[in-house]
Formats: C-alpha cells, structure tokens, sequence
C-alpha cells in the first residue's frame, strides 16, 4: 500500500514538472511549427538564475521563480527575433540550430556559475517533509510542484480556450492563412506564445531545483522526456502536456519502483502504442503543414 | 633494357623515400636526445566532467612548478587537450593528434571512463607509457596496453576497505544497494559486498538505476529495510539528488549510509546539503584534513595559487604528474616506453595521500582513509576515522 500511494505521488509531482516544461514546448511547437529542442536548456537556465537569487543572495524564492522565467523568455526573445523567424517550415535547420543552443547555453552557464552542482534548493517553507503513511515520510516542495502545476495548468486552459488570444492561437493552428487574412498580426502572437513557453520553462527550472537540484546537463538529461510528453499528449494542447506529463510521470515512478530494468523501455512503448493508436498524441488535434 | 632501369631507378626511389620517412611515420617520440620532454594530457575541459578538468591542470601545473618544469636538466611541454565529455570519440580523435602530430613521448589521461575506453584500442597498438589519474575497472579496461599505468587504485579495491570496515567496527550485517546501471559502479559495489560478504555479512537487495537518472525516490520507495545502505551512484548529480531525496523520505534517521566515492560530494556542495549528511561514511585515498607534511604542502600551495581547495582527484592528478617526474629523473629524461615503464615501475615516493608505489600490475598503492562527515569549525568535512595500508589490487591482472 504505501509503495503505491508513494508512487501515486512521486508520479504526479514528476509529470506536473514535466507538464510545466512541456506546455511550453508544446505550444511553441504546435502554434509555430517550432521544435526547440533548447527548451530543456532554458530550464537549467532558468534553474541556475534562480540559485543565484534565492541561494546565494537568499533572497525570496518566488522572486527567483520570476526571475527563472524572465531570463528564459528574454533568451526567447533573442532567440525568436534573431533567429527562429527565418527558419519556418526548417524543420532540419531548426534541429541543428536548437541543438547548438544547447551547447551554447550550457557553456555560458558553465562559465558562470562553474561545473559544480547545486543542491536542490526551495523556499524556507516547504523545505522538510510530513508523515504519509507507516514510518515513511513525504516531501512538502513535491506537493507543491504538484498543486503549482495543476494551477499552471487551469491558467493555460484558461487563456488558451477562453481569451482572444487563445482564440488566435487556436484558430492559427487550425488554419494560419484564414487567421492571416482576417487582419490579425499572427506572427506577433506567435511571437507572444514563444516568449510565454520560454519563460514558464525557466519559472519550472526553479521550481523543479527543489527536487532535482540544478546541473549542467539537466538540458539534455530532461529533454527527451520532455519530447516524449508532448508525442504522447499531443503537440498544440495544454490539456496533452498535462495528461502526457501525469502519465509518463507515473509509468516511470511505477517502472522504477517495480520493473527497474524495463522502466525506460516501458516510457518508450507506451509512446509507440499511442503513435500506432492516435499519431496526433492523445488530446493532439491534427494541425496543417507548415 | 631501358624498362629495366627505369624500374631500378623506382624502386630505388621508393626505397630511399620509405626509409627516410621511417623516423616521422614512427607515430611516437623519443625524448632521449632532444632538449624538451614533450607531455600530452587529455582533460575533460567541456561537458559533464569540465568541473574537474580544470583542476586537474592545476593540479599538473602545480607539481611542475614545483621542479621549475625541468627534469634531467631538459624543459617539459605540456601540451593539453580536451577529451570532451559524452562524445568519447573526441578523446580518440585527440590522442591521436598528441602522439602523431604533437609527436608527445608519453600520455596523460584521458579521466572519463568511456574515452578510456574509447582510446583504449589506439593506445594498446602503440608504444607509448600512457599514465592515467583516473581509476581503473578490475580488469583495468586496457589490458592489452602493457604501458599503461593507474595512480588511483582499481573500482573494486576502493570501496573493499569500506566493507571490511562497516562489518567490523560498525556491526553492519545486511545491506541494501543503490548504484548507477554502469560498470565503474558496480565494481565500487562489488568491491563493498566482496568484502562484506567475506565477513560474513549479506547482501538483501541490489538496484540500478540509469547513469542520467535524477529522481531516485521510486527505487527509495521499494527499498527493503536493512542495517545500511550502500550508493554506488556516480557522480555529484546524483549523489545530490539522492541524498535530498532519501532525506525527503525521511530515511536518514532509519539506515546509516556508506558511500563510494568521497570525492563527488565536493566541500561547497556539502555546505550547501546541510547537517542532514552528517554520519556518512566513505573512502577516499587523500582528504584535506591529512596532517602529512605532502598533503599540507599541496594544499597549501594549491590554495596559494589558485584560491580554491582542491580534491581527491586533484590530488591524483598532482601525484601523477609527480610520478612521472620522478621516473623521468630516474631515466634521465628519457621516455623510451621499456625505459621509462621500469623507471615507474621503481618509483617510491611519499605523496599527499600517503607513501605511493605501483604494484605489479602498474596500478597505484597508496592508504585509503574511511572517513565520516563531520562539522569540524563551523564546516561540514570529511574526517578521517581508520586507516588501511595501500596494498596490491585484490584482483590484480597482468597484461
């Protein structure tokens, strides 16, 4: 019994840090066309900065969320203005120029804050842990990436299905040359939708040092669950990168605890059944060609 | 006629252009007579490992400063490079530009284990001492290089220590492992267990996990309850993560923890984990808190010069490149593979972790410390608490 309520838990808190990092993804790459495999990166960044505000200057944690975030989306926009505007439709040279990202992220963060790790950092209260069950205890910052996610994600739902934005977004994914040609300024919004993933991937770097602590290669290790929730849920939809991250979240807690050897080929299984099944993903919906 | 002198005339030529290229297309360079020691060093300056990388030179620097860079009245050359990290391709790629186009008498390094084994194939095929700072497998992953030679001791031989020790002095009878699905990890395990289950002792669960993996708390969730746990992780990233997530479960107040290596949990990572890591056990070769006038020496110079504290395997890259010096005396400068493999072979030094000599198999003997995190002045360190002689691998191989 307590195995599975642990890894009930351990499960969602790891699917909400992979859904905060995947919505942005998702939109990005379901709204533009962009697959930015840099997102992971944007995250340590994100992570790093908010050491630096909430560690080693011990100022407040929630100000290093926002400061995560701001950096990551200022990253964005250099990123979106400088370069990923010219690349639509590229899906190779968006590849190899994302990649290159990663390398270049990760160098500059090497040469500012050195190769040594920092320990998983959170805010004062919701360090420690509470008893759950028999002798075992559980991690308050684990709850609290959790019901942050769950928040993240009725804001997203929110903004995506009921704001003039959303609307914009989605109709731009449905078709952008109809949205186009009824007046509105599709790359701007786009532009806005980038710049917004951006920034909740290095608001989720802060948020999930709490429990992974923050390295040099948490861009790479972290991408590829990552792109394995957004195939799963479906490129475009927040509600896809909710429940692709809650599931992945507990194939791989349950996995590890039950079937360690098979864990990582089981993440990948589930994710070609629902290839052969729904190639969209789950809540994907089919987008035109770019 | 005429066909026939032409076809003199050309195998002539073929033969005076193959014997005078003989001396360049050798691939290696002896330093018998010539007036610098040409020293190639492969380093992980990029990727996951750079955080040592730059240490490690130091650490060489430092032990070349200390003989002016000279040895046998002849100027050394360091010439160093970078192994990269997770591309292992890149150590292959860059030895061979040491030892061709550099045309270094001997290699240093790489660290990381898979560019090991990466240039393993090039460096057994040729003749060229190639000393390396890092540990090697039981089987020392390079068998077939009978001029290769290991400062630290083998995986297995660094953590036997740690289980005699947890039997004996602690009254440990049963264990749980927790290791990296890698097999520099599982000989750290199995050189605990070995010697644990020698005693006596029993082995009730054993996990691996991925090397990238960063959530532990699914395996610590079905972990059996036994009187400790032994981590076989590898590296500071996962040690961080699963310390703070063993903590989070709240299993620090219910199994001690004995750990492989004491040198992946570096000082300021330490001071930022906090007194819940306080009681955990490992071993380590050289700790900054040994009182030996070598250790105080190198420590002292090290922060000196470079304003940082330096590490275990810091101080086998200083001891490295301190034996090499010494067998280099001994030879005179030169670097001649058979000359210079039984100058090492010779070498008796007192380095900072302790008295130093190769064993047979080339592999460095020098004590190993089991130590405890304690806070000593206001800081969390590793104390030592029983000392055990270096001795030969219990598993020693020759090529």
């Amino acid at each position: 019994m307590e195995l599975i309520i642990l890894n009930v838990l351990n499960g969602v808190s790891f699917g909400a840090i992979l859904f905060l990092l995947c919505s942005g993804l998702s939109l990005t790459f379901g709204v533009m066309g962009i697959l930015n495999l840099s997102h992971g990166a944007l995250y340590m960044v994100g992570a790093y900065v908010g050491w630096s505000i909430a560690v080693h200057q011990g100022l407040n944690f929630w100000l290093a969320v926002l400061a995560g975030g701001l950096v990551a989306g200022l990253l964005g926009l250099i990123m979106e203005r400088g370069f990923f505007r010219h690349l639509h439709g590229m899906i190779n040279e968006q590849v190899l120029l994302t990649f290159g990202f990663i390398y270049i992220l990760t160098n500059l963060c090497l040469w500012i804050w050195g190769g040594v790790p920092k320990a998983p950092y959170t805010a004062p209260s919701f360090s420690g842990s509470f008893d759950i069950v028999g002798d075992w205890t559980y991690s308050k910052a684990r709850l609290v990436v959790t019901g942050i996610g769950i928040v993240l994600a009725a804001v997203l739902w929110f903004f995506q299905e009921k704001t003039r934005i959303g609307a914009i977004i989605r109709a731009g994914m449905d078709n952008k040359e109809m949205t186009i040609g009824l007046g509105i300024n599709y790359g701007l919004v786009a532009t806005f939708v980038f710049i917004l993933g951006c920034f909740i991937a290095g608001a989720a770097g802060v948020i999930g040092a709490s429990l992974f602590g923050v390295t040099l290669d948490l861009g790479m290790s972290i991408l590829l669950l990552a792109l394995v929730v957004v195939v799963v849920g479906g490129k475009g939809s927040v509600q896809g990168a909710l429940v692709g991250g809650i599931l992945i979240g507990l194939i791989i807690s349950f996995g590890k605890a039950l079937f360690p050897q098979i864990s990582t080929f089981l993440v990948y299984l589930v994710m070609i059944v629902i290839l052969l099944i729904k190639p969209s993903g789950i809540m994907g919906k089919k987008v035109q060609d770019r | 006629m005429k066909e026939k002198k032409i076809l003199f005339v050309v195998v002539v030529l073929f033969l005076s252009l193959t014997i005078l290229t003989i001396p360049f297309s050798a691939g290696y360079a002896k330093s018998k007579n010539t007036k610098s020691i040409k020293i190639g060093v492969l380093l992980p300056l990029t990727g996951p490992y750079a955080m040592w990388g730059k240490m490690f030179q130091n650490s060489m620097e430092l032990a070349l400063d200390s003989v002016g860079w000279k040895v046998a009245g002849k100027k050394i050359e360091l010439i160093i490079e970078d192994e990269g990290g997770e591309d292992v391709s890149m150590a292959l790629e860059k030895a061979k530009k040491l030892v061709e186009a550099n045309r270094v008498g001997l290699l240093l390094g790489p660290f990381y284990g898979g560019s090991a084994l990466s240039v393993m194939p090039y460096t057994s095929s040729i003749p060229i001492v190639n000393v390396k700072w890092s540990q090697p497998g039981k089987n020392k992953n390079e068998i077939g290089n009978k001029y290769g030679f290991w400062v630290p001791t083998t995986y297995p031989d660094n953590t036997y220590p740690l289980g005699q020790y947890a039997y004996e002095e602690k009254g440990i009878r049963t264990v749980t492992t927790i290791g990296s699905d890698y097999d520099c990890a599982y000989e750290f395990v199995e050189g605990f267990t070995d010697a644990f289950k020698s005693k006596g002792g029993k082995v009730i669960q054993q996990q691996w996990a991925p090397l990238t993996e960063i959530d532990y708390t699914p395996y610590l969730s079905n972990l059996k309850m036994a009187d400790a746990m032994v981590i076989g992780t590898l590296g500071p990233p996962a040690k961080l993560a699963l310390f703070s997530q063993y903590d989070q479960l709240g299993l620090f107040k219910k199994m001690p923890i004995f750990i492989s290596e004491v040198g992946t949990l570096p000082s300021p990572v330490m001071q930022e984990m906090g007194d819940k890591i306080i009681g955990v056990k490992g071993v380590e070769k050289f700790l900054t808190s040994l009182k030996n006038p070598e250790a105080q020496e190198f420590l002292k110079s090290y922060q000196a010069k470079y304003k940082s504290v330096p590490d275990d395997k810091a101080s086998d890259a200083y001891s490295g490149m301190k034996v090499v010096l010494a067998a280099l005396k001994a030879t005179g400068g030169d670097t001649d593979p058979d000359t210079l493999k039984k100058a090492l072979l010779n070498v008796k030094l007192n380095l900072p972790p302790g008295p130093f000599q190769f064993s047979e198999g080339r592999v460095g003997m020098v004590p190993l410390r089991v130590s405890e995190v304690q806070r000593v002045g206001g800081k969390l360190q590793w104390v030592p608490v029983k000392e055990y002689p270096g001795r030969p691998p219990y598993v020693e191989t020759y090529p």
